[in-house]
């Protein structure tokens, strides 16, 4: 009975490898592509490829896709030999790995369509999230039950760093997606402002380390010892390393919300905790490479461990960045600039990207019982891709820090020195450039490996199902007891557990007063939209505008002085969902309706930005004025945010179509003042009518 | 910032998840052995 | 690759170089093809089987096993992983079988199945992992094999209605993986330990998320009051588990040292604990602030983490040996003419057992064969073996040298003349370390006691403000942080321990380097402490060439007798001849011949009467230790044999022996008593002593004038010494995991390191000194701000984990700068 043999299933690694380097060419051309739109925005192609719907793409297809792939790729070729067992179930595997595609092809389609909910790394609309939750439960069904008939008693590190990355995301995706759909395709958060800016950081944050970060500490305390056939430095450590990582990681997302509405004491609590998250991070990057101790000779001859380093070294970069950036004055300067930018490309270039690629170029051949093509193309892969990354943080970190100088500078009278913020803007187009460069190299060693695992694929086998054996684990006999009596043994632990219940009954009772503010904001300031606003809005998050355009005012002289008072938690009640955005392409729009610009220049820039600003990188958006506006959810939507919470009666409900058609009529009028021909029914008036409210819907002068 | 009660509900939660799940470890025996998982996964 | 994954520490790898110019020519000669199986060199009559060759029938033995169940694998983990196969019989282990050795080695034992626990010395790699894992493939009854690689344990789980115990262990040395069959190879205490990190867990965890909720309180004003409650309530549900489940262990011993009526380092925390916990929960409660919820739980992490610190463990020394370590498990017993193999401690008095060439006898009893030769060395520490004849009483302890011999048993093992050693010592409790932790903490604890109950009852008397006068009575024992006084033991001892591992000195616990600086009196071991267990041998006369030497060692690999062992062990046999003629005639030599020319080696005297000797000779060639190598009738070489004294021994008798009285017992005859009579005082050199007799003196110099003894020794002849004195160094020879119960191991390259072990044990008490003083200052900030009534939980806060830290760091740091200055880095691997 003791020996079992069993067969590892090939070929569902082999399914999510391939899945792994098509979306990766895909991300990543997309990534190309935006990179040259902002320098060029005549690459900018019609409504559905505009810099401002493909850059969620990019973005989606490159974590999600190409990393999501490879994490899975990973864990399901080590997981098996971990538990020395066949995956819990082909079925689960295969409705996992089909689940997962189709969920990135509906992804790509709405976001090109302009669905989206505006959040970072949570653009996806409500179906798609419950899909995602779906397949997630699919895997997570797969992986539990694959550990729970392993044939291998100790669970090696990296399978807890594959269960944490589990439980985290599910916990954190169900959280920030929490939302009241209004149609099939669009829906309100049940957050509003400050509070939808915190749960979204707190979920972006940890997107980062339970998505890009822990997954793949875990996929490098596997392929790493194995690919340079050694034993990790310190397996303690790594067990250390592990639980510390765990305890702490998900208190870290304030730091992106540095000088905004948020209460500083949560700031400060993001902050410490991003400064204290130094160590684990430090001590898994030093881990891996002490690893190599001793055989750094072997390193020059494998590629796949060239990799390795590259990428374990960027962690170790990124992770020290990481939290210097999360220091108020680093901060201020980085911040909404492209050192940002640079930053998660040093992460997803170099940490997720290059580890990718090291066991691609390792697994490929394993599975398909052969030798690796040409180790001297992947070399040439290695040495473009380095260079690629190279050039990108260089013109990142570059571009970054001159324009985020230049916002600051202030000329000897007090005023700004670029008070025209497109003047940063053209300092920087050259970056631009250099990081498309980059990009474009970075992509050039893509295919590079793209061949070179056809040639690779064709020349071997595929071993789809591998064979093993190994003796089954017995379960060792625990003596069964009853809780009673264990209680009963246990008196100290009786007393603790009513102590806690006591503890516990006090923090209830504690809650529901928070709730009270959490659900209707005590003193709103400002006014609630108008249907149109509303409408205007949407149109502006559909497309992409707060990709470039901040809404979030801070505290600084500078900024001050350049968009208007600075922004405040009152400011925001209304706000669902939050459009603080995180990258300052163009300037914060927070305040515009208070700046000098009227609705005419509004449609012209709109239709032709560079006529009326030039030099713009922005994208035209000519059929904003020709696309007739859709009033059909107007009122859904009044109502919708009627049961969330926002003051509208019953009568804005019935009336809002109404309501919105009279002011669309007037705005109307307003443009034909200024000779410009716009009927009411075009979606440009929507978002004129937003974009000119912005900022002036205070009630309550300060 | 009434949601900050929630996301600290949850995150403590969550951490307490882990706590189990390292109680659980420690009880069963996960960390009596510091190396030879090390060198037991070179060999497939 | 040999030791590519070797523990730091493990590999003691004693290679004595004597400084031999006959070696260095020998080098040449190793340079040969490396058996595939153990990468031993290959001779030339080696065996070679599908293109691979092997060092000796053992080696292809287990490679024909390997190759026969496709474990080829073994050899592709690594490159010549294998140990020869043991050629033990499967009778050896039959007593395996026997119901008392079963309950010692099976973890487990229901109905089919079984799990037995095996300690196997040889697993070295990955190779031995993987082999001894995929032992069911080689037979099928064994299910499922464990290996632990840092402690060399496996745990086999088997079918043991189809397989026994006995035959499992003999296939393990079959494939050259004899399991080490010892009684006292004690488990450790797995339950225990699981409990030592279940605390530090859940302390970590707790500490960490409360500093997190305390964080913005202390960096920002603006926390809203409903936060400030909700963050106090969720620190207090952190600090329950902490203070109730991590810290129990110091609540616990203080309510034990109360009802003792003794004040221990254990109150002062504990009543910290308490005031911090009760402060807290009545602060948080009755809405009045934060309360010190992360000054507990840090300090209770600190406090952990100090403790696991301290408690290295080191998995294959064992600091508490008794007689079972040393005697064999089981032995032949003759009964009807036939031997069987029976556990040792079944041999009823009238028996006959029958002990081989190099086997302990296990019992005290009478010599039934004609003659015996006994090595007592391992007993008294003489070399010389002793001759005995049929019926001469012979004790347990010695080694059968050569013939075996028949003995019938007198007394039951324990009640053999040696295990009464262990009987009479072991009662006595090794007095109990007052550390300075210990003395100072009484006093510490009633000054805090006392200055707070004076603060209580200035403001209660005189102020009349009776909140006052509590809250400063809590602040003061809140604040009095003990942690200086409970982490500077176990951070200095922690490491020390570490840093001396280095240096391949064991400590069993930390405590020992502070008993050490109280020694006054210092009792050396001779054979095997002061010299090596290896003889050395010097050529001291004429020359002896290539083909010469391999001639010789052919002869003395054929001879059992203890000089001709160490003439082999200098001289490596690589080219094997066959000798035409070989007579060993017992007490003067060997006689052979090879190539129809004669050879004789042996004492001088004997070749002095075959030959005549050349002249020039020098003097000391009469002295009986000498050997002579003869070719023909001429006198080729003659060798010295001596006691091999360690590299600078004087020097470190002479540097010890400036501070403490020195003393020399040994069990040898007084022939190097020119040698030590240099660096002892004479009174204290004492020759011919039995293990009683040492105990003895041990006794008596402890009983003289408070005079606190150090005893450095080896062997089952100072065990008994060193368990009698207070502080026991055992010296081992490489990695023999053999030593007796000790306090300190020391590998036996490293005893010149023992004199800086008492400056080391006096800097670790001034290190101990100075933290205390640095906790005084932090602990008088604290406390007069406690007393005056401004003591803020920020100010806690920040005062505890600050102390803590500078305690810890200080004391590692300096640990590890003296340790360095004292011992030198030299040494560092």
């Amino acid at each position: 009975m003791s020996v079992e043999t069993f067969h590892y299933d090939n070929k569902i690694v082999r399914n999510f490898a391939f899945a792994t380097v098509f979306w990766g060419v895909v991300g990543m051309f997309f990534g190309v592509l935006i990179a040259f739109q902002l320098p060029l925005p005549g690459l900018n192609f019609g409504e559905h490829f505009s810099f401002g719907r493909l850059r969620p793409i990019h973005t989606n297809a490159a974590i999600f896709a190409f990393v999501g792939n490879a994490i899975f790729m990973g864990i399901y070729y080590s997981l098996q030999r971990l538990c020395k067992a066949r995956m819990f179930s082909d079925k689960l595997s295969k409705i996992h790995f089909w689940g997962w595609q189709f969920i990135i092809v509906a992804a790509a389609v709405t976001l090109l369509f302009g669905y989206t909910t505006s959040k970072e790394y949570a653009e996806l609309e409500w179906p798609i999230d419950i899909a995602i939750t779906f397949i997630w439960v699919v895997f997570g069904i797969n992986m539990f039950g694959t550990i729970s008939v392993r044939r291998e008693k100790h669970m090696y590190v990296a399978i807890w760093f594959y269960i944490a990355t589990f439980i985290a995301v599910a916990v954190l995706h169900i959280f920030n997606s929490l939302a009241l759909p209004v149609s099939f395709m669009k829906s309100y958060p049940i957050y509003a402002g400050v509070q939808d800016a915190l749960v979204q950081w707190w979920y972006g944050h940890n997107a980062v380390a339970f998505f890009l970060t822990t997954p793949y500490l875990g996929l490098m305390y596997y392929y790493l010892p194995k690919i340079a056939d050694r034993p990790v430095y310190s397996y303690r450590l790594s067990i250390i390393h592990f639980w510390s990582l765990v305890f702490i990681y998900i208190w870290a997302g304030p730091h992106h919300l540095l000088y905004s509405a948020v209460s500083p004491w949560a700031q400060t609590l993001g902050v410490i905790f991003s400064i204290m998250l130094i160590a684990p991070s430090w001590g898994g990057m030093l881990n891996g490479l002490l690893t190599l101790r001793g055989a750094w000779h072997t390193v020059a001859k494998n590629v796949e461990l060239k990799f390795m380093v590259v990428a374990v070294t960027s962690y170790g970069m990124v992770t020290l960045e990481g939290p210097l950036m999360s220091f108020k004055s680093v901060n201020s300067l980085a911040h909404f600039t492209d050192w940002i930018v640079g930053h998660v490309h040093n992460g997803t270039l170099g940490w997720n990207g290059f580890l990718t690629f090291g066991i691609v170029y390792w697994l490929i051949p394993r599975i398909y019982n052969t030798k690796l093509y040409s180790p001297r193309l992947a070399n040439a892969h290695f040495w473009i891709g380095t260079l690629g990354i190279v050039f990108y943080l260089v013109a990142m970190y570059f571009s970054g820090i001159t324009q985020g100088l230049m916002w600051k500078e202030l000329d000897p009278d007090g005023g700004l020195m670029h008070e025209n913020f497109l003047s940063t803007v053209k300092q920087i187009i050259p970056m631009y450039y250099l990081r498309g460069i980059g990009g474009l190299l970075y992509i050039t060693g893509v295919f590079l490996m793209v061949y070179n695992l056809f040639k690779t694929v064709k020349q071997g086998n595929l071993q789809a199902d591998e064979e093993a054996s190994a003796p089954a684990l017995e379960q060792e006999k625990t003596k069964v007891k009853s809780t009673h009596r264990f209680l009963e043994g246990h008196l100290g632990l009786f007393f603790i557990l009513s102590t806690l219940a006591i503890i516990a009954g006090g923090l209830i009772e504690l809650v529901p007063g928070a709730m009270n503010e959490f659900i209707s904001p005590t003193k709103p300031l400002v006014e609630k939209y108008s249907p149109l606003e509303l409408e205007g809005r949407d149109i502006y998050i559909r497309e992409g505008c707060n990709n470039c355009h901040s809404q979030m005012i801070r505290p600084f002289h500078n900024e001050t002085l350049r968009y208007g008072a600075y922004s405040e938690a009152g400011d925001y009640v209304y706000d669902r969902p939050f459009l603080w955005g995180s990258k300052r392409t163009g300037p914060d729009l927070h305040r515009i309706g208070l700046r000098p610009r009227n609705e005419v220049w509004h449609y012209d820039h709109m239709v032709n930005p560079q006529k009326s600003s030039p030099g713009s990188v922005m994208p035209p958006y000519p059929w904003l004025a020709t696309n007739k506006l859709d009033t059909s959810t107007t009122s859904k939507k009044i109502q919708v945010m009627r049961s969330l919470g926002v003051p509208y009666n019953y009568d804005d409900v019935r009336n809002a179509e109404e309501n919105l058609q009279k002011e669309a009529q007037e705005l109307s009028d307003i443009l034909k003042k200024g000779k410009i021909d716009c009927a009411p029914d075009r979606e440009m008036i929507a978002l004129i009518a937003y974009l000119k409210k912005l900022g002036k819907r205070i009630k309550v002068k300060k | 910032m009434g949601v900050m009660f929630i996301l600290i509900c949850v995150s403590i939660s969550l951490a307490t998840c882990f706590l189990l799940a390292f109680i659980w470890a420690t009880k069963s025996g996960q960390f009596d052995d510091c190396e030879t998982p090390a060198i037991k996964v070179l060999i497939d | 690759m040999f030791y590519k994954y070797s523990h730091e520490g493990m590999q003691i790898a004693c290679v004595h170089i004597n400084l031999n110019i006959i070696q260095m020519q020998l080098r040449r000669f190793t340079i040969s093809t490396p058996c595939f199986h153990c990468g031993l060199p290959c001779l030339k009559d080696s065996v070679t089987k599908d293109e691979h060759h092997f060092c000796c029938h053992g080696c292809l033995f287990v490679f024909e096993i390997l190759q026969g169940n496709s474990l080829h694998k073994y050899y592709e983990l690594e490159k010549s992983p294998g140990k020869p196969a043991t050629e033990k019989s499967k009778e050896e282990y039959t007593y395996l079988d026997d119901a008392k050795f079963l309950e010692h080695f099976l973890k487990f034992n229901e109905q089919q199945t079984a799990i037995a626990c095996f300690y196997i010395p040889n697993i070295h790699c990955a190779s031995c992992i993987w082999l001894l894992e995929n032992l069911y493939r080689i037979n099928a009854h064994i299910k499922k094999v464990d290996v632990n690689f840092s402690s060399h344990e496996v745990y086999i789980t088997y079918d043991k209605q189809n397989i026994r115990l006995s035959e499992i262990a003999h296939l393990l040395s079959q494939l050259g993986y004899p399991p080490h069959l010892s009684l006292d190879h004690e488990q450790q205490n797995a339950q225990k330990n699981h409990d030592d990190l279940l605390r530090l867990g859940v302390a970590g965890f707790c500490f960490g998320n409360v500093m997190l909720l305390s964080f913005p309180e202390y960096l920002s004003s603006d926390v809203p009051k409903e936060f400030q409650r909700f963050f106090g309530y969720l620190n207090l549900l952190l600090t329950i588990p902490v203070f109730f489940y991590a810290a129990k262990e110091w609540l616990y011993s203080s309510w034990i040292s109360l009802k003792q009526k003794n004040i221990n380092l254990d109150i002062p925390i504990a009543l910290g604990l308490i005031a911090l916990l009760s402060t807290s929960a009545f602060d948080i409660i009755s809405k009045r602030g934060p309360g010190y919820c992360d000054s507990l739980c840090g300090f209770v992490f600190f406090l952990l983490i100090g403790k696991f610190f301290q408690k290295k463990t080191f998995q294959n020394l064992s600091f508490d040996r008794d007689y079972k370590a040393y005697f064999p498990l089981s032995t032949l017993r003759i009964q009807d003419n036939d031997k069987c193999a029976v556990p040792v401690h079944e041999l009823q008095v009238g028996d006959t057992i029958f002990v081989r060439h190099q086997e302990l006898i296990p019992v005290d009893g009478k010599l039934q064969s004609d003659h015996a030769q006994i090595d007592y060395s391992f007993v008294t520490g003489e070399s010389d073996l002793i001759a005995k004849d049929k019926g001469q009483d012979i004790f347990a302890g010695g080694r059968i040298v050569g013939k075996a011999a028949s003995i019938q048993v007198e007394k039951q093992v324990e009640q053999s003349f040696l295990t009464s050693l262990w009987k009479n010592v072991q009662n006595k409790e090794k007095s109990a370390v007052q550390t300075l932790t210990n003395t100072i903490s009484p006093f510490f604890t009633l000054t805090v006691i006392s200055i707070a109950l004076a603060s209580f009852a200035y403001y209660w008397l005189y102020g009349k403000n009776i909140a006052m006068a509590w809250y400063t009575f809590s602040s003061v024992l809140i604040v009095a942080c003990p942690c200086a006084l409970a982490l500077t033991s176990s951070f200095t001892h922690g490491a020390m321990i570490r840093l001396l591992e280095k240096h391949r000195i064991f400590l069993k616990s930390g405590d020992i380097l502070e008993k050490l600086a109280k020694i006054n009196n210092v009792v050396f071991d001779k054979t095997g402490t002061l010299t090596s267990t290896t003889p050395r041998i010097s050529l001291i006369f004429g020359n002896i060439d290539e083909q010469q030497q391999q001639i010789l060692a052919n002869i003395v690999h054929q001879s059992i007798h203890p000089v001709s062992q160490t003439l082999a062990k200098t001289f490596p046999l690589l080219t094997p001849i066959h000798l035409t003629e070989f007579n060993e005639i017992p007490g003067k030599g060997i006689a052979a011949k090879y190539n129809s020319q004669d050879f004789f080696v042996g004492s001088v005297s004997w070749i002095s009467s075959l030959l005549e000797l050349p002249k020039g000779l020098p003097q000391k060639i009469s002295q009986q230790s000498c050997v002579a190598f003869a070719v023909g009738n001429k006198l080729c070489c003659v060798f010295a044999t001596e006691n091999n004294f360690r590299r600078g021994w004087e020097n470190i008798v002479s540097r010890i022996a400036q501070k403490h009285a020195v003393h020399l017992i040994s069990g040898d005859s007084k022939r190097d008593l020119d040698i030590v009579g240099k660096v002892f005082p004479k009174n204290n050199i004492h020759f011919n002593l039995d293990p009683f007799q040492k105990v003895a003196y041990i006794e008596k110099l402890q009983k003289s004038a408070d005079s606190k003894v150090l005893m450095i020794g080896d062997g089952l002849n100072d065990s008994g010494a060193l368990i009698e004195s207070d502080v026991g160094v055992a010296v081992i020879e490489e990695n023999s995991h053999f030593s007796p119960a000790s306090d300190i191991i020391l590998a036996a390259e490293k005893i010149s390191l023992l004199p800086k072990m008492f400056s080391l044990s006096r800097a670790t008490l001034n290190i101990t000194y100075a933290s205390f003083a640095i906790s005084c200052i932090y602990n008088s900030l604290g406390i007069t701000l406690a007393i005056s009534g401004k003591l803020t939980p920020v100010f806690v806060a920040v005062l505890m984990p600050v102390s803590s830290v500078t305690v810890m760091l200080f004391t590692t740091f300096s640990s590890r700068r003296l340790c360095k200055k004292i011992l030198g880095d030299d040494k560092w691997e």
